[in-house]
């Protein structure tokens, strides 16, 4: 892992080097080499390669696609050149505004979108692309329309003229390297911290990911507006190096190369974008001149990459690697619960020691005609466990979704830990401390398990955009301390050995565990378990029933639904039974097992009133 | 006047896009993201079919079947494969890629300018009122309401439709009692081609048949299609015509130039407002 990272870094240094270099080639070999032609195909591979970073994040990590990118490459562009053509801004005064103005429009377009499907994004900017290049072309007056906007004044910064020549200097040249370093940077730095977890995570599994206190439509709204940004930053240093921009520059066929650069590299990858748009763009000037056939090139390479190579170069190449390096070494399960849960000491819920943890007054779920859930009451002392009993369609897992915030309760109220809640969001309730799996695990597929780990931590971090991206002090703490913190979690599950493993690789029992983990990687004051126990075999169900009384002995409060009369005789406080959304039965284990309600409503009228039967549902 | 009649039939374009859109997602929660390609086809295939030689309705008959054809092989090819596991976006990027392939390839082939079609009903416009018309184009909202309620009544009473509902509700559930959800997706396909094909078909002779007229269409359609809840036929059409009238009010009263960008603009609001669509109903997750 350290060393890939190594690797990764001395070869961008490398490509550093060598783009530094490229310039003053011509003195070394005596020709006249590169001549400013050259010299600007490269800088504007650079300026496309600063985009692709940008598109990246938004494709690769947040899995939304984009099809407007270029537009807002354009907005950009426009802004810069129009500010030091209208309002003779300076050169850093209008590049400001060149990131600012796309990266507020990205926010602007993604933030009604993405809040019920990320397919929507991709209709939307195609739209908004069709109307900039609509804009550009009838406003005449303002943006020059098919003539574009000319004679742009050339840069300067400090008084110096930027420029790309032999005679003069090379500074423009190395401002763009300069850029475009500091794109790989903050690509790297978004992608290795809770941002880029949290978008992965969001576009891996978008419950589990609000459970854990992700602000779903938050991160994509930011992802894109942070794509927009970059996007916004090429244009504007494309203004000032063509110093003309109109808008044929800015289609939606350049949209669709911008994506196909990005997959073709390879989406997700650190140096994909780097390679997609440098193998493109050399394809490119060798087929320009090809007219309509040029765009249809594009189309079937868009096809051909994503049937052949659907991981981009970079991507197979780094399969190909795992696969060659595998050393199939064995991986040792650890027994869990491994030691004790003290680090998740935080203030749970002792803090009021005579409240409730939970109470539910009145809850009442309908769909439709349908009553889920009826006039439900509960109350639940803090460090205990309760379980929820019934038979199937009673109502138990409708009644856990809306203790943690999914389905907002058609009536009744709930109170966590003193805090009413009525329409919070689950991310919202997670940062209350509400914590919960799922009755079809729900992990990050293609995250590792330490990765998983750390997205449950999200809501621990406070190190702010900025911070994380200057890699500023508290960001290095606070990855530190979650770090070791889900370490240990792995280690009280068992699961230290598989930390590297992609979670989807996992047999389903250390999938189960994993889940739990990440749940208490949130350090909750209240865990909501869906049916932990389904699919585990009898000594994994040992191994839960330890786990979860050690838990509760810590003080953390749990809520259990389960069928598995076993475990939850073994380990629950109380239990509360549903039937028909309806609770029949509320008491100790042992009351509910006598209770002849109970026995009926698992088996119907007229069934041997034998505490043994109540053992059979499953 | 003039306004709501050429609007009622733009608008009937749209809807019946945004119908084609509807009958896809329903039963592959994924689309042909280039489905205007689909209607352009409609258009550009009849013209060339009428150049070939064949009478109209014959050659309106055989862009619909291989329009039709071209949305069951873009399902089988380029939907199918990339639309495996939950918020895939590999179909979104194939798709795309058989748009582009297919209008570049139409362009090259049959050449960037529009072709007319001609049919009785653009010979002579007819008045309303003041306002004049070509028959043509009062055709489009007849053939609106008929293909709205055969799909209506397709869904309900057929065999085939019912089982494309219960793949709709739940394609687990309906290859449980024996539906084969990849056929009826397949086929779902093929009638959004041919709806497509129909509108290109029928508007065709009003505007003619470009390579260039899917894009813009397409793209409208989709947007009216998210508007109106995707998951709610009616809806669909509704928003699909008053849109076209809107947009023909925007001409009207203020630019052709400012028509798109107000439009376009109009629905990001309206999705701001109403993030489930107009007409789309609180989908229920399963957690």
């Amino acid at each position: 892992m350290k060393q890939k990272s190594w690797a990764g870094w001395a070869a961008l240094f490398l490509l550093a080097a060598g783009i530094a270099i490229f310039p003053w080639v011509g003195d070394f070999i005596g020709q006249r080499f590169p001549t400013s032609y050259e010299l600007r195909l490269v800088m504007r591979a650079m300026i496309l390669a600063i985009v692709v970073i940008g598109l990246n994040l938004l494709v690769g990590l947040a899995g939304l696609v984009s099809l407007g990118q270029a537009a807002l490459y354009g907005l950009g562009a426009h802004v810069a050149a129009l500010l030091s053509l209208r309002a003779g801004f300076s050169f850093a005064e209008s590049m400001v505004f060149a990131i600012a103005i796309p990266a507020v429009m990205g926010a602007i377009l993604a933030f009604p979108t993405v809040r019920v499907r990320g397919v929507y994004l991709a209709v939307v900017t195609i739209a908004f692309g069709l109307i900039f290049v609509n804009i550009l072309r009838e406003w005449v007056g303002f943006t020059g329309g098919a003539s574009g906007l000319a004679n742009l004044p050339r840069p300067t910064m400090f008084g110096e003229r930027l420029m790309a020549t032999r005679a003069q200097s090379f500074n423009y040249y190395y401002l763009i390297l300069v850029c475009l370093l500091i794109a790989v940077w903050v690509q790297y730095a978004i992608a290795n911290s809770r941002y880029g977890r949290a978008m992965r995570a969001a576009a891996q599994s978008e419950n589990a990911a609000r459970a854990l206190g992700v602000n779903v439509v938050g991160i994509r709204t930011l992802a894109f507006a942070v794509s927009a940004g970059f996007a916004g930053l090429g244009g504007g240093l494309f203004a000032n190096l063509a110093l003309f921009v109109n808008y044929e520059t800015f289609t939606f066929t350049a949209s669709v190369e911008l994506l196909l650069m990005v997959i073709l590299g390879g989406s997700g990858t650190m140096a994909g974008p780097l390679v997609g748009t440098s193998v493109l763009f050399t394809a490119t000037q060798f087929l320009q001149g090809l007219g309509q056939w040029q765009t249809f090139g594009y189309g079937f390479l868009l096809a051909l990459v994503l049937f052949v190579m659907p991981k981009g170069i970079v991507g197979s190449l780094a399969a190909l690697r795992a696969r060659m390096m595998a050393t199939s070494r064995a991986r040792e399960t650890g027994h869990w619960p491994n030691g004790e849960p003290n680090f998740l000491n935080n203030q749970n819920g002792q803090g009021d020691g005579t409240g409730s943890a939970l109470i539910a007054k009145g809850v009442t779920l309908r769909f439709g005609g349908l009553t889920a859930v009826n006039a439900v009451d509960m109350a639940l002392k803090p460090g205990t466990v309760h379980a929820l009993i019934g038979p199937n369609g009673a109502g138990k897992s409708s009644l856990l979704n809306v203790i943690s915030g999914f389905y907002p309760a058609t009536e009744g109220e709930v109170t966590v830990f003193g805090h009413r809640i009525k329409n919070d969001p689950p991310y919202r309730l997670a940062r209350l401390g509400v914590a919960r799996s799922f009755q079809n695990t729900e992990l990050f597929g293609q995250m590792t398990v330490l990765e998983n780990v750390l997205v449950g931590a999200h809501t621990h971090f406070h190190a702010s955009f900025a911070e994380t991206v200057l890699r500023l002090p508290r960001f290095g703490r606070e990855e530190r301390t979650s770090r070791n913190d889900a370490l240990r979690l792995l280690d009280f599950v068992g699961l230290s050995d598989f930390a590297d493993e992609e979670a989807r690789n996992l047999p389903f029992g250390h999938q189960r565990r994993l889940e739990i983990a990440r749940a208490l990687a949130l350090r909750p004051k209240l865990l909501l378990l869906d049916e932990p126990a389904a699919g585990l075999t009898h000594a994994e169900i040992e191994d839960l029933i330890r786990l979860i009384r050690r838990l509760a002995d810590h003080g953390m409060t749990v809520i259990l639904v389960e069928h598995h009369v076993d475990m939850i005789m073994a380990v629950s406080d109380r239990v509360t039974v549903l039937d028909y959304g309806e609770v029949i039965a509320e008491g100790s284990p042992a009351e509910i097992q006598e209770n002849p309600k109970v026995i009926e409503a698992y088996f119907g009228h007229g069934a041997p009133a034998s505490p043994n039967a109540a053992q059979v549902p499953a | 006047m003039q306004y709501v009649l050429t609007g009622l039939s733009v608008g009937s374009v749209y809807a019946m896009i945004a119908l084609g859109f509807y009958v896809m997602w329903s039963a592959a929660k994924a689309v042909n993201f280039t489905y205007g390609d689909v209607f352009m086809l409609g258009g550009v295939l009849t013209v060339v079919l009428v150049e070939m030689g064949l009478p109209l309705l014959l050659a309106g008959g055989g862009a619909l079947a291989i329009a039709a054809l071209a949305g069951a092989v873009i399902e089988r090819v380029f939907v199918r494969p990339f639309n495996r596991e939950a918020n895939a976006i590999g179909w979104m990027l194939t798709t795309i890629a058989v748009g582009i392939m297919l209008e570049s390839f139409t362009t090259i082939t049959y050449g960037p300018l529009g072709r007319p079609l001609q049919t009785p009903f653009v010979e002579q416009p007819i008045r309303i009122g003041g306002s004049g018309i070509y028959p043509q184009e009062l055709i489009l909202p007849v053939a609106l309401v008929i293909v709205t309620f055969a799909l209506e009544g397709f869904y309900r009473r057929t065999v085939l439709g019912r089982a494309m509902r219960a793949v709709a509700f739940n394609r687990v559930a309906a290859g449980l009692v024996g539906i084969d959800a990849d056929r009826i997706t397949l086929l779902a396909f093929a009638l959004a081609g041919a709806i497509g094909a129909l509108a290109g078909f029928l508007i065709a002779p009003v505007i003619q048949a470009s390579s260039s007229m899917g894009v813009v269409v397409g793209l409208k359609g989709f947007m009216v299609a998210i508007i109106a809840g995707i998951a709610n036929a009616r809806g669909v059409v509704i928003v699909g015509v008053v849109y076209g009238v809107m947009e023909k009010m925007i001409e009207g009263y203020l630019s052709t130039a400012a028509r798109d960008a107000i439009g376009f603009t109009i629905m990001i609001l309206a999705l701001l407002i109403f993030p489930q669509g107009l007409f789309g109903r609180r989908e229920v997750q399963k957690v």
